[in-house]
């Protein structure tokens, strides 16, 4: 919880507005800065901890010793260990993430050409998870209240089913259904705007479900405030008194829990691109794990990780703003 | 058009199916072999091979994708830069053995001469491969360039690369120069022909029913979802051999009575079953039934199923270490190797890995394995493929995996590569029933493939198993 407690008039606290906000950047960067610097080593350790040699991976089972000695000699792995480190970090500080083992193509232009697609989906799956959410959870909890234990049941027993479909058994059977049977959208591709549908039901399917149990639970408890109590005593239409009185004080809990979504979302799409043909960052991650192309899975580890970084400093940020109490702290 | 993967567009990576389909749109080679395997004319309109040599009469009308003429000398840097070792082109092996090649143009009369520095009897049939694609002098300058794109004289050029989405081909048209493969089907080659990177075969079925795709190549289960659908041509085809592999470096199997048990274990017809979804077939040999020199007698000397004999032959067996890649069937084939096995009382052990681990551990000499489900690919109906992989020198050195060293088979193929055409057979068939009588191998079943096309689109596919882009029709 944030701290409430009014600072005392005419008493700076150890740190002042601005020195707080410097404070709170300068942390912030400092904080990013170290995991952009654990996702370079950790990454860096991880790929070469996996069995299986690249260089056998390029040229195959009918490739000779000597053949597979060059490709090695050409992809850099012939040095030690800190050799290569030092060798990647170097060329990591110019901007480059080195070039695919497997196509030759800059790692750059892969993360370029992947990522948005990627970001794409996860952000689409997140509003579609943030509006239907709130709009489930809130409409559920304003209809039980003090009653309807049958909706309530219905809506936990959809919401727990929900929540935990994977993403693959939720893509396929939407597939099956709007794609084969109806027709009503691609199966899979990206060339129009409509082949993000089923992809972004598949992935936002279960985080709705979740974010509804979390909104309904938390409407419920804010229904029951004081300040909720005055407001409907006031005969406030209903949709003032929902939407400017209740809302507000759910956003910092769905605020949360979505920050959180979207982090984990940049990995999780991962399934629905195979599943979809959705040329994302994820479905080529897993291509280059499977080729054990080490510098793809790098930087895709360390964009999607600083991705994941920002995105959960952009939703404290936006908490801050929108919450008095976080403001006052400076947190 | 789905493919598995992104394809390499430099003809010397070749290593896979997606590169082999891609390159053969955008890179002819001297000669192409047809559905028979025999050698017809590329972008050489006539040759003469002796056991070491191969005079090439060119094509004089033949243009690179940016206009410039081919000619021989282009051919022959071509040649050169993939057989440098810098290249490190991992199948040239298959086409010209362990021999230094030497390339002679004589731009004056339109000829260009192979020679090997031993007899190599496949030396034709290797310049076939898509690996030997001829590679343009704009491409020679920047080899860098042909990661990203295309400089070939094939019938296709590479009109925009969105790797892990899409390849865009256009087709050129002027380009008549064209193998004839076999009958082609009425219609016209597609304007654009559209490669799309889709790794999930339910997903290209999907897409297939959806009118999304056209054409698919398929090896999965998936495949059934299709059966009776009057909407799509399916044409079965051979991919490869899948073989089960006696490691002898080091470990039981060296033991010829082990061999012969376990071969006596393994019901092969159960094996095609469980590992390529029904849809395989026996084979009496390492090399594919579609393949020239293919000899069917040579299954008369593996072992019959007898599992009393190989109880009593595998009594003593030890642990039995089984490795293989779930690439093949998910790994359902050494999973029935396992349980055979077990069946008659070996302590069989079972790593079922991904390909790149497989890879690794199959080439790495270390003695860390009894047996091996060998998924051997053969994109280009290669006779030197699975020979390569089954006699010679042995990891980590070689690519014999099983290290197996059997001189009758060596005589034979000492034999089989100073003679040149169908006059060769002879040999290579003694070699695969030398192979077979010492259970150096024991050849399981066929690798198959399916060329999905919907009706009103028609695709060769020659020597193996995988669609010709240059012979693509559409109604």
């Amino acid at each position: 919880m944030s701290h409430t407690e009014p600072i005392a008039a005419g008493v700076r606290p150890w740190r002042g507005r601005a020195g707080g906000l410097l404070g709170t950047v300068l942390r912030k960067a400092g904080g990013v800065a170290c995991v952009v610097a654990g996702l370079v080593v950790v990454s860096f350790l991880l790929v070469r901890m996996i069995p299986g040699d690249p260089a056998r991976s390029v040229v195959g089972t009918q490739a000779t010793a000597d053949q597979v000695a060059v490709v090695r000699d050409q992809l850099g792995l012939n040095g030690s260990l800190p050799q290569q480190f030092g060798d990647y970090v170097g060329r990591l500080a110019q901007g480059d993430f080195g070039s695919s083992f497997e196509t030759g193509e800059p790692v750059r232009t892969i993360i370029q050409d992947a990522l948005p697609y990627t970001l794409v989906l996860a952000l689409l799956a997140t509003v579609m998870a943030l509006v239907a959410g709130i709009a489930l959870g809130m409409t559920v909890a304003v209809l039980c209240r003090g009653g309807r234990p049958r909706l309530d049941a219905a809506f936990q027993a959809f919401t727990s089913i929900g929540a935990s479909f994977p993403e693959y058994v939720a893509g396929t059977l939407l597939v099956l259904v709007f794609a084969i049977t109806l027709g009503m959208f691609p199966p899979g591709g990206s060339d129009s705007l409509d082949t993000i549908v089923l992809p972004m039901i598949a992935v936002g399917l279960a985080p709705t479900c979740t974010l509804a149990r979390i909104v309904r639970r938390e409407t419920a408890t804010v229904l029951e405030l004081d300040y909720m109590r005055a407001a409907r005593s006031k005969q406030l239409p209903p949709l003032r008194l929902y939407v400017r009185h209740a809302l507000p004080n759910l956003m910092t809990a769905t605020l949360s829990y979505a920050g959180l979504l979207l982090a984990g979302l940049l990995s999780g799409t991962i399934i629905a691109e195979s599943v979809f043909a959705w040329p994302g960052l994820g479905s080529r991650v897993v291509d280059a794990v499977a080729a054990r192309d080490y510098p793809v899975i790098q930087g895709a580890v360390i964009v999607l990780g600083l991705v994941a970084v920002l995105a959960t400093l952009l939703v404290d940020g936006l908490l801050g703003a929108l919450d008095p109490r976080r403001r006052r702290s400076g947190t | 058009m789905a493919i598995a993967s992104n394809p390499s567009l430099d003809p010397a990576k070749a290593a896979n199916q997606a590169d082999a389909i891609a390159l053969g749109g955008l890179y002819d080679t001297l000669v192409r072999l047809d559905a028979r395997g025999e050698a017809v004319a590329g972008l050489a309109s006539s040759w003469k091979a002796t056991p070491t040599s191969v005079v090439f009469e060119l094509r004089n009308d033949v243009t690179c994708s940016d206009g410039t003429k081919l000619t021989p000398s282009a051919v022959a840097a071509s040649l050169k830069r993939l057989v440098d070792p810098a290249t490190a082109a991992p199948f040239i092996g298959a086409s010209f053995g362990p021999n230094k090649l030497t390339v002679t143009p004589d731009d004056a009369a339109g000829r260009v001469t192979v020679t090997t520095s031993g007899p190599w009897s496949q030396l034709l049939n290797g310049l076939a491969m898509p690996w030997t694609g001829i590679v343009c002098p704009a491409g020679l300058k920047d080899p860098k360039a042909l990661a990203t794109g295309s400089f070939g004289t094939g019938p296709y050029v590479l009109q925009s690369a969105a790797p892990g989405r899409r390849f865009t081909l256009r087709h050129r048209s002027n380009y008549t120069w064209g193998p004839k493969l076999g009958a082609s089907e009425a219609g016209t080659p597609p304007k654009t022909l559209l490669l799309n990177v889709v790794a999930n075969e339910s997903t290209a079925v999907n897409m297939l029913v959806s009118d999304k795709l056209d054409i698919a190549l398929l090896g999965g289960p998936d495949l059934k979802r299709l059966d009776g659908d009057s909407a799509f041509t399916v044409a079965q085809k051979d991919g490869g051999t899948v073989w089960l592999a006696f490691n002898q470096q080091g470990t039981s199997m060296k033991d010829e009575a082990l061999r012969r048990g376990v071969a006596q274990a393994i019901d092969r017809a159960a094996f095609a079953n469980a590992a390529t979804f029904g849809r395989g077939k026996v084979v009496p040999s390492v090399v594919g039934p579609t393949i020239q020199c293919f000899d069917a007698t040579a299954g008369d000397d593996v072992p019959k199923l007898d599992a009393g004999a190989a109880r009593a032959a595998l009594g003593k067996a030890g642990t039995v270490r089984i490795i293989g890649t779930t690439q093949l069937g998910g790994g359902a084939g050494q999973e029935y190797v396992q349980a055979a096995l077990r069946e008659v009382g070996v302590d069989a052990k079972l790593r079922n890995t991904d390909t790149a681990t497989w890879s690794q551990t199959l080439t790495g000499g270390k003695g860390d394995w009894e047996l091996s489900v060998v998924p051997a690919l053969n994109p280009a109906g290669s006779i030197i493929i699975p020979i390569s992989q089954t006699t010679g020198a042995g990891p980590p050195k070689g690519t014999n995996y099983g290290a197996a060293q059997n001189p009758q088979a060596a005589a034979a193929l000492g034999k089989a590569v100073t003679q040149v055409g169908p006059k060769s057979c002879a040999a290579w068939g003694q070699v695969q029933h030398a192979l077979n009588a010492r259970l150096d191998v024991l050849p399981l079943s066929t690798l198959p493939l399916s060329i999905v096309s919907r009706k009103g689109v028609s695709v060769l596919s020659p020597q193996g198993g995988l669609p010709d882009l240059g012979s693509i029709r559409v109604q």
